[in-house]
């Protein structure tokens, strides 16, 4: 499903990707996992099309994901950490992406919302949460579109161990109905 | 196009900085036809406040909601959208807001009080001067990543406009004065938006007499249609050729 040949990334001196390679196919659980600044966040972007590697390529179901966008339609993205627009409710940032991503978009999941208790606090401005509920709105929002492909980058750093357990019944839930999940972690 | 610019727009109008502007812009231009007798007069003062103003703010407020907004891009652009389409929307939104705002400060006054060719020009010159600046001020913002030095090039950019490229013409012009200057003058007045907006709007009331041999060449090109029409073009070269630039940045940029 994704296949990643040779990408490299350098930031001014630090090269932060050297020559990687990846398989991905459907249903698989895969992991990315070592300390901190090592790429993974970086080769996680680069698949996203949010950071340009430098040389190689990365196809998406056999094609390149250069100058495409359509194919971010099938990802569902939980950066490591979510940064959203400061004077938006919770409630207005949901409304906003479905109304961004509405063509594309079959059945919305909203389990994790409900699980979450986010929709009882949908007046909440963004800017009030902390670090904890806003992990919580980023996880909502990468299942919100039943993805085929779910990247999750640090899903479990700042969650309390409630919602914690939570978020990986559901990432189990997802990944045995065939979705290809994607995790970041340093542990 | 029009989803994330609706978004954009409702965002701008929620923050209140450019109802005061148009307020401001409002309550200026009523009060200097007031209490000039002569509206030509009137509009002369109003332009000269429009022509310091306008860019000020128009680069100013751009620069600094870019910056705030790298929360939105950052979430949009992992969505199934165009880089391009994200960077014109953001550009779309400012740029109609800004020049709506300019347009019902000022315009309105000016079709009340000089409902003229010379009031059209102005306000169309003023329009076009918000969105140059909103051009420029994405050019700046997108090869910036920090911010206080992201604003502090906008400000630098805004003095050199308004103030040191005057000077630097003046010292020219002091130093080659034995040189027959003026075909010169015309071709530099085009490398500054705010200098060539001016000279059109200038040309078109009966002060260009008080600029001298200068002043002559130039009514004889900016005083016809065809050298209002290649002004005009220059200046939506001053909107066109930035945009251009940060749009290819922009589709480059790691977020």
């Amino acid at each position: 499903m994704i296949r990643v040949n040779n990408i490299s990334k350098s930031f001014s001196k630090f090269k932060a990707l050297d020559s990687i390679n990846i398989h991905c196919e459907k249903g698989q659980s895969i992991a990315l996992i070592g300390p901190n600044g090592s790429g993974k966040t970086t080769l996680i972007k680069s698949i996203l099309g949010m950071v340009v590697p430098d040389s190689g390529d990365i196809l998406f179901k056999g094609n390149t994901i250069k100058k495409d966008f359509h194919y971010r339609a099938e990802i569902g993205y939980m950066p490591q950490i979510g940064r959203y627009p400061d004077n938006m409710t919770i409630g207005q940032v949901f409304d906003m992406m479905k109304d961004i991503r509405k063509a594309k978009v079959v059945s919305l999941d909203e389990e994790l919302i409900q699980n979450f208790g986010l929709d009882k606090i949908y007046d909440k401005r963004m800017r009030t949460l902390s670090g904890g509920t806003r992990q919580k709105v980023s996880a909502a929002l990468a299942f919100l579109f039943n993805a085929s492909v779910l990247i999750l980058d640090e899903p479990t750093a700042g969650l309390d161990p409630l919602s914690s357990e939570i978020l990986k019944e559901k990432i189990i839930k997802e990944n045995k109905s065939g979705k290809l999940v994607l995790i970041t972690s340093h542990t | 196009m029009n989803k994330v610019f609706k978004y954009i727009v409702i965002d701008i109008l929620r923050n209140k900085t450019v109802l005061f502007y148009t307020l401001f812009l409002f309550v200026v231009s009523f009060t200097l036809f007031s209490f000039e007798e002569n509206t030509a007069k009137g509009l002369l003062s109003l332009l000269n406040i429009i022509l310091f103003i306008v860019p000020l703010i128009s680069i100013i407020f751009s620069t600094i909601y870019i910056y705030n907004c790298s929360e939105f891009i950052e979430l949009l652009i992992c969505q199934p959208l165009k880089r391009k389409y994200i960077w014109l929307s953001l550009f779309n939104g400012l740029a109609v807001s800004l020049s709506f705002a300019f347009l019902i400060g000022c315009g309105i006054t000016i079709l009340i009080y000089e409902p003229t060719a010379t009031g059209m020009i102005m306000i169309l010159t003023g329009c076009l001067l918000s969105v140059i600046f909103v051009a420029i001020s994405m050019l700046g913002t997108v090869s910036t990543r920090d911010k206080a030095k992201g604003i502090g090039k906008a400000i630098l950019l805004w003095l050199y406009f308004a103030l040191i490229f005057d000077g630097l013409v003046l010292f020219l012009l002091f130093q080659f004065s034995e040189y027959p200057l003026e075909k010169l003058m015309m071709v530099i007045s085009g490398f500054n938006p705010i200098d060539l907006s001016r000279i059109t709007v200038l040309l078109r009331l009966d002060v260009s007499a008080l600029m001298g041999y200068t002043g002559a060449v130039f009514k004889d090109f900016f005083g016809t249609t065809f050298g209002f029409i290649i002004s005009l073009f220059v200046l939506a070269l001053w909107v066109i050729i930035p945009l251009i630039i940060s749009t290819k940045k922009f589709q480059t940029k790691d977020l």
